[in-house]
């Protein structure tokens, strides 16, 4: 099994050549449930590609199930909510805490002075917390409900699974991270991934980590807290990708990338932009196009 | 600066051919004059004037202040320290064979739009009016539904215009948030551009928006049970019934602008547990400390309810954006508003721009306001 991680594929993507370099003909499958309603707007992607395009179609799966499953769909939602209760738990203690961890190193720029690790101890502690809870939540739905025994979902997985089996390539494509998430996760789509060639970018990409991390430092009203989302399925282990870093990030403050670091260690924190390519975990896209942020919140060019 | 300086030096040489410089000014400049961190206001029509006043809405400036004359013209000119991110309104008062008119600087094509007509605008030399708030032909655009209630309260139909989001999908349900003097913020803020890029770009969660006027509008809106009443128990039951309204406080905001402002911020004290988002641009939040106030009959119970306010604030369960203009009378009161939003929401935020009392003030804030009030899924894309 080969697995390739790329940056944003847009506006330019390298897919279409990274697939001729690796000589994959036949039918692709394709995964955009996190483009949501526009999830079968695939037509850019099928006209840069000789090859066949197959949509998983799993956005639209669900809606199905949403529309004649309502008792298990149901079920779902009301975990999902209990999620979202759980995560504003996690949000106000991040809120105190990262300001706590940003007001040590502003008083001493030393990432190693214990107060500063204890403040980072404290922040991957509610990190871990919350992401078990995350773990346990969906433990007991899985067992609970079992969604794998409901006649439709496992039609709907069936097909799925024989719709992979003719293909050469499984292709996760970035959008939306929590919807992308949850449709791969209700669907099963984890044993599947490691069948055949792979290659995924930006929300893609950081599905096939262990844990999602959600960040952006420029929104309507100034920084916002990185938080994480959820587990992912763990096909990379070590690493915390970071798609449109550069956009996203402020890559000047290295006070606040010395925390978001610190914080993600001992994971290799890895920024992720067009033109990004990770082959079996060799870097071989263009040399500005990745990026790794150390704990000390140094930013150092990926390399081959 | 330098470049009048100059000018005025060359007009004031013998035998000057005042005219012909004046024109050769005029037709290469770009009025007023923006540097880093002042303005020259200028003005000259060819016609015998007698005097010129810039009339303006700078609070702390006087509020007419006079040109000087460019020795041997009819041309005029008035420096003035601008911050550099500032943004000014402005009339010209000319007088000319002894009347005086208010005309917009006929040298500036910039101009606002309010419901008393035109300003014209100088921005500062850091000012850049937000993309954002342009039409974007690549946004997804939501509709606009009339609709109209029968209100018990004020006797009488009132109609609303209800924004609803691109692709709202049957079974979904959405936050809602009703806005005070709705017509005019859609005219003269731009607010359904705004919202179609802000929704779009995913900065702001999909959102009904219920555009209100009121039709004795002060009166409405200076703090009136009346006005609060139809807002809790006429106009969001029925919207509830009519569009997919996501239910709970959390979900259903006010908003308004110096009046409107008082009127959302009442509602709120008034039907505690219904309105949890409040935007209160420019709020008119006139209070005393001592004695009388010198307003008018008009805000006597917006003084009565601010004072109650500040001496008894309720506990509210409400996320508060704030705003208001440096350049306004009304900043002093909302500055000492702020620490006691702080104490008695659940979070409050106050941002102050180097602006007036006016519409594109408030249209300017609306990312900052509903960004954080209703965001968006942007932290949860990565195309």
């Amino acid at each position: 099994m080969s697995l390739t991680i790329l940056g944003p594929e847009r506006p330019d993507g390298v897919l279409p050549s990274v697939l001729a370099r690796h000589g994959v003909t036949g039918p692709i499958a394709l995964v955009s449930a996190g483009w949501r309603y526009d999830e079968a707007r695939d037509e850019l992607l099928r006209a840069a590609l000789p090859n066949e395009v197959r949509n998983l179609r799993l956005y639209d799966r669900f809606r199905h199930l949403e529309r004649e499953e309502t008792e298990l769909i149901g079920k779902y939602t009301a975990k999902q909510d209990a999620l979202r209760k759980v995560k504003d738990r996690y949000r106000l203690w991040l809120r105190t805490s990262l300001g706590m961890a940003a007001g040590l190193l502003a008083d001493k720029p030393d990432a190693d002075c214990p107060w500063f690790r204890q403040s980072i101890r404290h922040l991957q502690e509610a990190d871990e917390l919350f992401l078990s809870e995350a773990r346990r939540l969906h433990e007991a739905f899985e067992q609970e409900v079992r969604p794998g025994e409901n006649p439709r979902v496992r039609k709907e997985r069936d097909e799925i699974r024989a719709e992979l089996a003719g293909c050469a390539a499984l292709c996760i494509a970035g959008g939306h991270i929590g919807v992308l998430r949850n449709r791969c996760f209700f669907f099963d789509l984890g044993p599947t991934l490691t069948q055949r060639p792979l290659y995924a970018w930006s929300a893609g990409a950081m599905l096939l980590t262990e844990r999602l991390l959600l960040f952006h430092d420029h929104t309507g009203f100034g920084p916002g807290t990185a938080e994480f989302l959820d587990h992912g399925f763990g096909l990379l282990r070590n690493t915390v990708f970071l798609p449109h870093a550069r956009e996203r990030l402020d890559l000047t403050n290295g006070a606040n990338l010395t925390v978001l670091a610190s914080r993600l260690a001992p994971r290799k924190v890895m920024g992720l932009q067009n033109g990004a390519i990770f082959e079996d975990g060799r870097y071989t896209g263009a040399p500005d196009s990745a990026f790794t942020i150390r704990p000390d919140g140094s930013v150092h060019a990926a390399v081959a | 600066m330098q470049r009048l300086l100059d000018l005025i030096a060359q007009i004031e040489r013998p035998r000057a051919h005042r005219k012909a410089l004046l024109d050769a000014f005029v037709a290469d400049t770009i009025f007023p004059l923006v540097t880093d961190d002042h303005a020259v206001f200028f003005f000259w029509d060819g016609t015998a004037t007698e005097a010129v006043f810039l009339q303006h809405w700078v609070f702390g400036l006087p509020s007419r202040i006079e040109l000087r004359r460019i020795p041997h013209t009819d041309a005029f000119y008035l420096p003035l320290d601008l911050p550099k991110t500032a943004r000014v309104e402005y009339k010209f008062e000319i007088v000319k064979a002894g009347k005086g008119r208010w005309s917009a600087d006929p040298r500036n094509p910039r101009r606002a739009y309010d419901p008393f007509g035109s300003n014209s605008v100088c921005p500062a030399s850091s000012y850049e009016e937000p993309e954002w708030t342009r039409p974007d032909t690549s946004s997804r655009c939501g509709t606009i539904v009339d609709g109209e209630l029968h209100s018990a309260q004020f006797g009488e139909y009132r109609p609303y215009q209800m924004y609803v989001p691109y692709g709202a999908r049957p079974g979904k349900r959405y936050p809602l948030l009703i806005v005070h003097d709705g017509s005019d913020f859609l005219h003269f803020a731009q607010m359904r551009s705004c919202l179609d890029n802000l929704i779009h770009r995913h900065e702001v969660a999909p959102l009904l928006v219920a555009f209100t006027s009121g039709v004795q509008r002060n009166f409405e809106y200076a703090a009136n049970p009346k006005q609060a009443a139809f807002l809790a128990t006429e106009l969001l039951p029925h919207l509830r019934e009519r569009f997919p309204v996501l239910p709970g406080a959390e979900f259903q905001g006010l908003m308004g602008a110096s009046f409107g402002a008082v009127s959302s911020l009442y509602a709120a004290v008034q039907h505690p547990g219904v309105w949890g988002r409040l935007i209160l641009e420019s709020g008119s939040f006139a209070f005393t400390d001592i004695g009388e106030h010198e307003r008018g009959p008009l805000w006597d119970p917006i003084v009565t309810f601010v004072n109650e306010f500040r001496a008894n604030p309720p506990k509210l369960d409400a996320q508060i954006y704030q705003s208001c203009g440096t350049f306004e009378s009304l900043i002093y009161y909302n500055r000492s508003l702020f620490p006691v939003f702080q104490r008695c929401a659940d979070q409050a935020r106050f941002t102050e721009a180097p602006d007036g009392h006016n519409w594109i003030n408030w249209r300017d804030r609306l990312r900052e306001a509903l960004t954080w009030l209703f965001p968006g899924p942007l932290w949860m894309y990565y195309e």
